[in-house]
């Protein structure tokens, strides 16, 4: 039993992608569920992203009002013409 | 192969959700779960623990499970293709878990001491072990101008109280003395000999074979 390799929050944070596609290697994905065992913070915040690409999942593009749209869309313009 | 397996209330995986099937009411253990029965990465078989890894893996409820085919050992768990619930283990209730958490709380005092006495701070460390839990949570640091291994040896052993008193986890409890644990020796392997002493409260309290 090992404790010198558990994962900080801020790594958990960082492999949260990869743990809910399961994508983590079996030893990642073991030393990311030890860390959520003891940590009640990190474990809402899995709670959270499960919940939250659960309903993103659900909404399709008609249930966006136009001008919410239109926004979105400009905003998105605008930030790529930033990075560019 | 016999082993055991936490799940939260209701017999459900913590990580999965899954509901295990029951043993029945005259003892039969509960029907067999392969890893096809499991989420995604689960799919990989069941989990379960052995008797040193109970600590890592606290949750509401402890089972005895029954392990079937290949039994691979990892890290903190074992993993079969097959596995079923043979019967609950009644000894672990929420009065065991605050137990736990207190023994816990008084082995990462002890660790603080430890510190203390490392560093000459004979009168301090008297000044910890005449607190009761309940006072160290709120104490003043018996070394407030001690340095900063001091502080945060101190530190640990205050909050595990903390978290004690108000309740908390002993997941939680149990980690943070082991964090201090490896704190005080300055050393990975007293966190695993931590481990195991809890395992050993654990398996003493809990009467596992």
């Amino acid at each position: 039993v090992v404790s010198h390799d558990d994962l900080t929050c801020q790594e958990l944070v960082e492999l949260i992608n990869e743990y809910l596609e399961e994508e983590l290697s079996p030893d990642e994905r073991t030393r990311f569920e030890e860390h959520l065992v003891y940590c009640d913070p990190c474990v809402n915040y899995v709670g959270q992203m499960r919940r939250t690409i659960s309903l993103v999942g659900s909404l399709k593009e008609e249930h966006l009002d136009p001008a919410a749209r239109d926004e979105l869309i400009a905003a998105f313009r605008g930030w790529k013409a930033q990075r560019t | 192969v016999i082993a055991y397996k936490f799940l939260r209330a209701g017999a459900e995986g913590p990580f999965t959700g899954f509901a295990w099937p029951l043993p029945a009411d005259d003892g039969e253990p509960g029907a067999w779960v392969s890893g096809d029965c499991l989420r995604g990465a689960c799919a990989s078989g069941v989990h379960a623990c052995r008797p040193s890894d109970l600590p890592i893996w606290l949750c509401d409820e402890l089972w005895v499970a029954e392990l079937a085919g290949d039994v691979v050992h990892a890290r903190s768990k074992v993993v079969a293709p097959r596995g079923r619930l043979v019967r609950r283990v009644a000894e672990w209730t929420p009065d065991a878990s605050a137990q736990l958490s207190e023994a816990c709380a008084r082995r990462a005092r002890r660790h603080a001491s430890a510190v203390l006495r490392a560093s000459g701070l004979s009168a301090a460390e008297e000044e910890l072990h005449a607190f009761s839990l309940d006072e160290m949570a709120d104490a003043d640091s018996p070394a407030p101008r001690a340095g900063a291994r001091v502080s945060a040896a101190l530190g640990y052993a205050s909050d595990a109280a903390m978290v004690t008193r108000a309740g908390g986890p002993a997941a939680s409890v149990a980690y943070i003395a082991v964090r201090a644990a490896m704190h005080a020796a300055d050393s990975a392997a007293a966190g695993a000999r931590e481990r195991q002493w809890q395992a050993r409260w654990m398996r003493d309290r809990l009467s596992l074979a």
